[in-house]
Formats: C-alpha cells, sequence, structure tokens
C-alpha cells in the first residue's frame, strides 16, 4: 500500500468520526500533530463516546424514558458508521504493518 | 461523520411528521367527546408546517448556505372549526332544546392526514437509509 495513501486515511479519521449529535471531545487539527498513536486513541474515545451513547439511549429506551423512536435509531446508525470506518482504519493500518514486516531486507 | 447531517435533516422531517400522526390521533380520539354545560369542549387540532432555518456547522462544505438549509418546525394551534350539533334529547349533557355539541372533527380528513403524514415519515426514512446506504459504500472503497 502507497505510504501518502495511508496517511490520507489515516488523516481521515478524526474528522469523519466526529461526534454528531452529543458532541464529545472533538479532535482537533493540532492533535494531529501529536503523532499516530495520539491519533488513534483519540478515534477510539470518539467511537467508544458513540456507543456509550447508543447504550445509554437503549437503556432510556427499555425503561420507557425514550422521547422519541428515530432518535434512537439515527444515533444507532451513527454509532455503527463510526464503528465501521474504526474498522476500515485499523484493516488499512494493519494491512501495511503487515507489509513492512514481511519486507525483505 | 459528515453523514450526520443528513441525518439531522431526516431527523427534523421525522419529527414533524410523528407530531402530525400524533395530533390526527388525537382529534380522532376526541371526535365523540360531547361539551359539558360547563362550556368545557374539546377544540380540535391542526398542526402548521413551517421551514425554518438552522445553523449547522459545515453548510459550506455542502454547497449549501444557512438561507437554502431550513428544516420544518411544526406549531400545534386550535382549528377554527364550530361545533357539530347533534340531536339528541336522551342524552343527559343536552341542552334545553335537546342537542349536543360534538367537536367538528371531520374523521376522513384526520385519517387522509394521518396517511399523509405516515407515508411522509417512511420517505424521510428512505431518505436516511439512501444516506446510510452512501455511507456504508464510502467504507467499502478499497476494501
Amino acid at each position: 500500500m502507497d505510504g501518502n495513501a495511508l496517511a490520507a486515511l489515516e488523516a481521515l479519521a478524526p474528522a469523519s468520526a466526529a461526534p454528531a449529535l452529543a458532541p464529545v471531545n472533538p479532535v482537533s487539527a493540532q492533535s494531529v500533530a501529536g503523532g499516530f498513536d495520539q491519533m488513534v486513541s483519540d478515534g477510539l474515545s470518539t467511537v467508544n463516546q458513540q456507543l456509550l451513547v447508543s447504550q445509554t439511549d437503549l437503556q432510556q429506551l427499555a425503561t420507557g424514558n425514550a422521547q422519541n423512536l428515530h432518535q434512537v435509531m439515527i444515533r444507532m446508525e451513527e454509532s455503527r458508521l463510526s464503528f465501521e470506518l474504526l474498522m476500515q482504519v485499523r484493516n488499512r493500518a494493519l494491512e501495511a504493518y503487515q507489509d513492512v514486516m514481511k519486507m525483505q531486507v | 461523520m459528515d453523514y450526520s447531517q443528513s441525518f439531522a435533516i431526516s431527523a427534523a422531517g421525522m419529527d414533524a411528521e410523528r407530531t402530525r400522526v400524533d395530533v390526527a390521533a388525537l382529534n380522532l380520539a376526541n371526535a365523540n367527546t360531547v361539551q359539558t354545560p360547563d362550556g368545557l369542549r374539546y377544540r380540535p387540532l391542526t398542526v402548521l408546517a413551517r421551514s425554518a432555518p438552522v445553523a449547522f456547522s459545515n453548510q459550506v462544505e455542502q454547497g449549501l448556505n444557512s438561507a437554502m438549509l431550513t428544516l420544518p418546525q411544526t406549531l400545534v394551534e386550535a382549528a377554527a372549526v364550530e361545533p357539530r350539533s347533534v340531536y339528541e334529547p336522551g342524552n343527559p349533557l343536552a341542552n334545553s332544546k335537546g342537542f349536543v355539541m360534538y367537536p367538528g372533527v371531520d374523521v376522513a380528513t384526520e385519517m387522509v392526514n394521518m396517511m399523509s403524514a405516515q407515508r411522509s415519515y417512511e420517505a424521510n426514512i428512505a431518505a436516511m437509509n439512501a444516506t446510510r446506504t452512501m455511507a456504508l459504500k464510502a467504507l467499502d472503497i478499497g476494501g
């Protein structure tokens, strides 16, 4: 895989995983400069926050406190999309890492 | 994710349609209630849906400016319809001439409103699903 393409893909991650309805810990452009591990952990925490929001929504739905059903479903879809994006980024990163590890010197 | 704006647009539409269904159901539920002697009666409600501008953070990127991006906002008001008076001399709530006042709810109109709101709700969900499918397909790029 081309290194530039991977970098471009990783650069997409924080912006794309930005929270939608509940703004939690937005990732700014400065933190991208903090290194790859910082970027990954930021993205992970954002996705985790969205999953936690979905969990809270589902708990409220189960206890009958949900305001409306479609909002819960939409938040669930959003967290699912974020998780899918996370998985895709992880796949690309791991693929690149394995390519480098298998390289004959 | 920048798809959240599309989701928010569809969610606003769903909210509006749900209000319409709620109001139609309320009108239907109260269609056969009678005005009590103290003048208390049900007034049929109507939904006034209008489009109002909202502030999104990333409009420019989508090619939409704030004047274009308006979302439905609903306002529920009592409709100015006359009550329906029915001759029921045996009714304990009848007036001296034997008439009782029913709310002026047109059941057929309410049913049509409800069906239209239901279909519009489905249309909003279809729009949201299209957005979601596009997002998932975009994640398939290069995979």
